[in-house]
């Protein structure tokens, strides 16, 4: 009786012990602690350097008719590779690698390939859930849409207003270095696009089309190095800085004329006489082309 | 007799004749005479021509016989020697009973005859004291020579002849004085008498002074009186043995549960050396009565005792031994390891010579000697023969020397030759001094005359004869009024046909057509009453002092469990085929298993474990064979030990002991075959993290199956059923396991929705798989990294992202109307919100006046809380990043994304965090509750997070006010089932349920 005794004392004793060593004393953990205490951390992007930004860059659209009216055939070797979504880390890469996703389904969506277009609907999907900004995609109705061709123009709406609405959620939530990573990312993506087409067809207008990011170039490149204190964004910068040299030796000049006043239907419209002269020196917008290409290729694997 | 018996006889004969001249012409009579009895007139003349032959060979040339030669002696002893070459000892024995009536036929003794007789006893090796009787038995010449010597057997009536001695034994109306001798050392008993002419022997007439050999079933009647073989054999054993047993049984009513009278009016009182005899026709309650006689069935309703100890008493059941009839071999032992533990489990206090000791002892008395060594086999593939086998089964009992043996049925399928052996030694021991009751079917002629006593029973447990088995045969005849009713056994051969009983007994009316009609022409009843006419029950003498029994020790629960357990895993490993199977079983599982789904959603060829969609259905898979595995290999266990389980019952062995060792054996097998399984499926999948708890969970599984396995190989009848059950048991563990079937999408009416339906908590699958897929996702190498930053985020975002958009769609749906702000908010936004004031951060960053439910507060606490939830979580988000730039810089590039690629599953993560569902949160009882990232989630183990019922894959559980892993947490469910199962199996209660199911269901019908 006895033994059998010290023998429920010893399996009591293991099974509390096991309980014991399973149990966590503290409820809260030591960064759940320091995160509880008061915050001391600033929001680094300011609200007005991004909605500056969103105002010269050029929206996915615009992108699109460039590439349409160059007249080439879909290459799907020019987009970003949605499988091994892993290879996207941090909140930074994967903000960056959803907007670069957000800039290929616009040139999907440009040829109307609405079965690649599936595919990177649920990449963005899968990058937006970690974002933790997937209830702004309803992926389920574009999915659906992506599996009728007559349905792209609906599909191209839907992901545009989805990614507006995203980021703009992100800069309201105070996200706003993701927001530009975003943004940062469908520039990328949709530069080099077109800078992989300009390449074999330096038309005039595809030399101008070129030309112009310089301004955007320069509001990133700006926008790099003031958060260059963050490591991420000093290295991106650090990245951009030979593009936006380049850049620098394209000039744009807006020779500027007094706006006209006309009476048109009986209203008083304003017209803008003013005319913007891009000037690009020899060879230039070749090496910008292949500096974009490089940048893209060293920033999204 | 055989010729070369014959032969040697008539060379003996003849030089006993030579040794002198006296009386030759009553020789050559008794010669004569002998070789009539012995063989046909045809042959007489051959042997007889030996005889003269020898003689006259011999003759010298004078005619006249010379006296003892060295000639003769020297041929004495050759013929002797080669005697002793082709005779048993039985049969030598015999030749010198002849040779002894032989020499004593002489009116006037020769010296020379007698010597050369006490010779020929010496060179044939018969004992000196065996030789004096021999010699002695055939001498006597009258009644006082008889009663002189003590060791002859004397009957006759005491009336007639006024003589007391305690060694006479009275008969009344006997008109012969009869007398036995024993030649002990063969078993042969020999009668001779004086008196009346009118004796018969096996129903022939038989002669006055001569030399008889009775056997087994014999009788001798007179007129007026018989002697039985059997109490004379009784008689001799009682002076012998200094055993004195007395059983008495009173059975006046015996019941079954459901009211049905099985016995009713048995008396049956017997004494050492009884060989007994239960017989009846099908149905009529034979092994009932074996059963409550032995003390099987305890019953108040009869009084059983064994020299005054009750049936049930330890000191009974110490002396009592039962063969079933069938086998309680463990087939893969051997003969030798079968009576070896037995033996074991018999005694304590035999030391390990003593047991071997009375192992080869018993081996030898049952000739099994030889084939100590060879596995038993079954019945289908047989090893030993049948006989050997029930031999065997005897030989289980005998090591402990029981005083009273019950025998169910020992000659079912066995030959005739077979049940002879059994029944020669079931009467060996009988004749030893021990009382054996047998229940027998139909025995051949030679088996039913091998009985002391015959029950017989008729339907409805009523017993109509008990007494002499030939007398039996008499009683029938007589009763019923048929010719030749006073011949129990035929004239010529001497046999018996006790078919001729139970025709008697069961003989049916015929209708005026001529054809047997279904009723009896005399009802059990009847029979009962003339039963109840004739024999009177045995008075039990109050006064003979009765032998204290013994008692003997069973060993201790430890010393049990140590043969026990030595006996399985002995009997298992002797059994290649099984240890093969048992070990390979679940690693063949395992790499099937691993290597068919191993895959990765992935246009290279390159494997990743993060990418394999099917760890998810993997892990559930190594849930499901475990518990197959489990359950198969112990749903045999306690079957196939059924009827071994009912003897070791019978000894009073523990049940606690025996179930140890077969869960502790099933438990290391477990140990094994868990460690394969998993160690051979996660490293061909590439799990290489976690093992320790795949293995220990995947165990704690194993066991379960183990358990129930021997649940139901204990509960039910048939191998059949329990196969047909596993099915019935492994599907729900496989619907209700969460892993199959989301329990949101379940039917409502088991609880499927937001929470674990409660028939799923029943389900060992389901802690099992909940218990994997959390250690899976959180405590992996890459997860262990990023958990807290991932949980704490995963607060965050619920809150800023689904629950206080919520709560303010709430309140604005409520304003809608009205835009009175100091009106009563809704109880969900209300009681949503004290929740969330208790956090904390709230707590002390934020103020909540309890007291007001005003939507004005509502509205500033929620703003106040989603400015103060989106600053820590863009804080949070980026001190994650920033831990995980911070990782890729010092382990290297892509480090993270390599752990995670090795260690983490997508899948895994899917599942537990839920993320696929489109409800990111819920209503119930007025408060919002979060519906998705369970695995993140602690507020469940806040008291005022009041959710019914529980989620699957929370990180940690309360446990008495504890916080314990989920995963030890379910490990502990698991060994708790286990506990119950194993009280459950020990109590035996689903058996004794599915008994009573069986009862109630018979009672209807």
């Amino acid at each position: 009786m006895n033994r059998l005794r010290s023998k429920i004392l010893m399996i009591g004793a293991i099974v509390v012990s096991v309980i014991l060593g399973a149990c966590s004393s503290s409820e809260e953990n030591s960064l759940e602690k320091e995160m509880n205490q008061v915050s001391t951390s600033k929001v680094k992007v300011s609200k007005e350097e991004i909605d500056q930004l969103i105002q010269s860059f050029p929206s996915p659209i615009e992108t699109s008719m460039i590439i349409q009216n160059a007249g080439n055939k879909f290459n799907s070797e020019l987009l970003l590779p949605t499988k091994k979504l892993d290879r996207f880390v941090s909140s930074y890469d994967k903000a960056m690698a959803m907007g670069a996703y957000g800039g290929d389904m616009g040139y999907i969506n440009i040829y109307g390939k609405s079965f690649v277009a599936a595919e990177f609907l649920a990449a963005i999907r899968l990058l937006s859930v970690d974002l933790e900004i997937d209830r702004f995609f309803d992926f389920e109705d574009m999915i659906r849409m992506a599996k009728s061709s007559s349905n792209i123009d609906s599909l191209q709406r839907m992901s545009t207003e989805s990614f507006n609405s995203m980021e703009k959620y992100l800069r309201e939530k105070g996200r706003n270095e993701l927001s530009v990573l975003i943004v940062f990312g469908t520039w990328l993506e949709g530069s080099y696009i077109i800078s992989d087409i300009a390449k074999g067809n330096m038309t005039p207008e595809m030399i101008n089309r070129v030309a112009e990011q310089k301004g955007s170039v320069a509001k990133i490149t700006e926008i790099l190095v003031a958060n260059s204190e963050d490591k991420y964004f000093a290295n991106l910068a650090r990245q951009v800085k030979p593009l936006n040299d380049l850049y620098g030796k394209v000039t744009i000049e807006t020779i500027m004329r007094e706006p006209e006043m006309k009476e048109i239907d009986g209203q008083l419209v304003f017209i803008d006489n003013s005319e913007t002269k891009i000037v690009t020196p020899e060879g230039i917008v070749d090496e910008i082309v292949e500096e974009t290409i490089k940048l893209r290729s060293n920033l999204l694997k | 007799m055989s010729e070369e018996i014959l032969k040697a006889l008539m060379q003996l004969f003849a030089i006993i004749y030579k040794q002198d001249d006296e009386n030759n012409d009553l020789l050559d009579e008794y010669v004569k005479e002998f070789l009539l009895t012995q063989i046909s007139r045809e042959r007489f003349d051959t042997y007889f021509d030996q005889y003269t032959e020898y003689i006259n060979a011999n003759s010298s040339e004078d005619g006249s016989v010379k006296r003892t030669s060295v000639k003769d002696s020297v041929r004495t002893l050759v013929l002797c020697k080669r005697i002793n070459k082709t005779l048993s000892q039985k049969q030598k024995s015999i030749v010198l009973v002849r040779l002894a009536e032989f020499v004593y036929v002489a009116e006037n003794l020769s010296e020379l005859r007698l010597e050369l007789l006490k010779t020929i006893g010496q060179v044939f090796r018969v004992d000196k004291q065996e030789y004096k009787n021999i010699e002695a038995f055939s001498a006597a010449n009258n009644i006082e020579e008889v009663i002189e010597n003590e060791s002859f057997q004397v009957y006759l009536d005491k009336a007639e002849f006024n003589i007391e001695n305690e060694r006479i034994y009275n008969k009344d109306g006997l008109n012969a004085v009869s007398f036995f001798n024993i030649i002990e050392s063969e078993g042969i008993v020999l009668f001779r008498y004086f008196g009346d002419l009118n004796v018969n022997l096996n129903g022939l007439q038989i002669k006055e002074r001569k030399t008889y050999v009775v056997n087994d079933g014999s009788t001798i009647r007179t007129p007026k009186s018989s002697i039985f073989f059997s109490e004379v054999l009784t008689n001799f054993r009682k002076k012998e043995t200094n055993e004195n047993i007395l059983f008495d049984a009173s059975i006046p009513r015996y019941t079954f549960p459901n009211g049905k009278v099985a016995l009713e009016g048995i008396n049956i009182v017997e004494e050492s050396g009884t060989l007994f005899g239960i017989m009846g026709g099908s149905g009529a309650g034979k092994t009932t009565l074996l059963n409550v006689l032995s003390g099987i069935d305890p019953t108040p309703q009869a009084t059983v005792k064994l020299n005054g100890y009750d049936i049930s008493s330890a000191e009974s059941k110490s002396n009592v031994g039962f063969i079933p009839q069938d086998d309680l071999l463990m087939e893969e032992l051997t003969v030798y390891q079968n009576l070896y533990f037995n033996a074991k489990l018999l005694n304590d206090t035999w030391g390990e010579e003593e047991l071997q000791e009375r192992i080869e002892k018993v081996l030898k008395e049952l000739g099994l000697y030889e084939i100590r060594g060879i596995a038993v086999g079954n019945p289908l593939n047989k090893k030993i023969s049948g006989g050997q086998r029930k031999r065997l089964n005897i030989a289980l009992e005998l090591i402990r020397e029981p005083l009273v043996l019950f025998v169910d049925e020992p000659t079912s399928g066995l030959s005739s030759k077979d049940s002879e052996n059994v029944m020669q030694l079931l009467k060996h021991l009988a004749q030893t001094g021990k009382i054996i009751f047998v229940v027998i079917h139909q025995p051949a002629s030679e088996i039913y005359k091998l009985f002391d006593k015959l029950f017989i029973l008729d339907v409805g447990g009523l017993p109509v004869y008990y007494g002499n088995p030939i007398e039996a045969v008499i009683y029938f005849k007589t009763v019923t009024n048929q010719i030749n009713h006073e011949i129990g056994e035929c004239g010529t051969c001497g046999n018996v046909t006790p078919e001729q009983i139970f025709d008697t007994l069961e003989d049916r009316e015929i209708d005026d057509f001529g054809n047997y009609t279904s009723e009896r022409k005399i009802k059990p009843t009847k029979w009962n009453e003339y039963f109840k006419d004739k024999f009177t029950p045995k008075e039990v003498d109050e006064n003979v002092p009765l032998d204290k029994l013994e008692t003997i020790k069973s060993p201790n629960l430890l010393k049990q469990f140590k043969v026990f357990f030595s006996r399985d895993f002995l009997s298992r490993w002797n059994d290649k085929q099984y240890v093969l199977i048992a070990l390979l079983e679940a690693p063949v599982l395992a790499a099937l298993l691993s290597f068919i789904i191993k895959s990765s959603n992935n246009i290279d060829q390159e494997y990743i474990l993060s990418m394999n969609e099917n760890v998810p259905a993997y892990i559930f898979m190594l849930i499901i064979v475990a518990l197959f595995v489990g359950l198969t290999i112990s749903a045999e266990e306690i079957f196939k030990d059924q009827k071994i389980l009912k003897r070791e019952k019978f000894l009073q062995l523990s049940r606690l002991s025996y179930l140890k060792s077969k869960a502790i054996y099933l438990i290391l097998l477990s140990v094994l075959q868990s460690f394969l399984l998993c160690a051979v499926g996660n490293m061909i999948i590439e799990l290489y993290d976690n093992f320790f708890y795949y293995w220990i969970l995947i165990f704690s599984v194993f066991v379960f199956g183990n358990i129930l396995g021997l649940l139901l190989s204990s509960s039910f009848k048939t191998i059949v059923t329990i196969y047909i059950i596993i099915p019935l048991i492994v599907i729900p563990q496989m619907i209700l396991g969460g892993a199959m079937f989301k329990f949101e999408n379940l039917n409502k009416s088991i609880g499927g929705g937001h929470h674990i339906p409660l028939v799923s908590n029943l389900m060992v699958s389901r802690w099992a798989y909940e218990g994997i897929m959390v250690a899976q996702f959180s405590n992996n190498k890459y997860e262990k990294n990023i958990y807290d930053y991932e949980q704490l985020l995963s607060d965050y975002n619920y809150r800023t992202s689904y629950l206080y958009p919520y709560l303010t769609d709430l309140l604005n749906d409520q304003l809608s109307d009205n835009s009175d702000e100091s009106l009563k908010c809704s109880d969900t936004v209300y009681n949503t919100l004290v929740f969330e004031a208790t956090k904390p951060i709230a707590q002390s960053m934020l103020t909540f006046d309890v007291s007001d439910h005003s939507v004005r507060q509502a509205n500033r606490f929620i703003e106040d809380l989603t400015s103060l939830y989106q600053d820590k979580q863009n804080e949070l988000s980026r001190k994650k990043d920033a831990k995980i730039m911070e990782m890729d810089r010092s382990l290297g590039e892509n480090a993270l994304m390599n752990l995670k690629r090795s260690y983490h599953n997508d899948n895994v993560a899917d599942i537990v965090q839920n993320s696929l569902s489109k409800k990111k949160y819920f209503v119930e009882n007025s408060m919002v509750y979060q519906n998705y990232d369970h695995i993140f989630l602690r507020d469940h183990l806040n008291e005022d997070y009041k959710v019914q019922g529980s989620f699957m894959y929370l990180p940690v559980k309360s446990f008495f006010g504890n916080k314990i892993s989920t995963f030890w947490y379910n490990i502990l469910i698991i060994w708790f089932f286990n506990l119950i199962l194993f009280i459950v199996l020990y109590f035996d209660w689903l058996k004794k349920l599915l008994d009573i199911q069986i009862i109630k269901n018979k009672s209807f019908n």
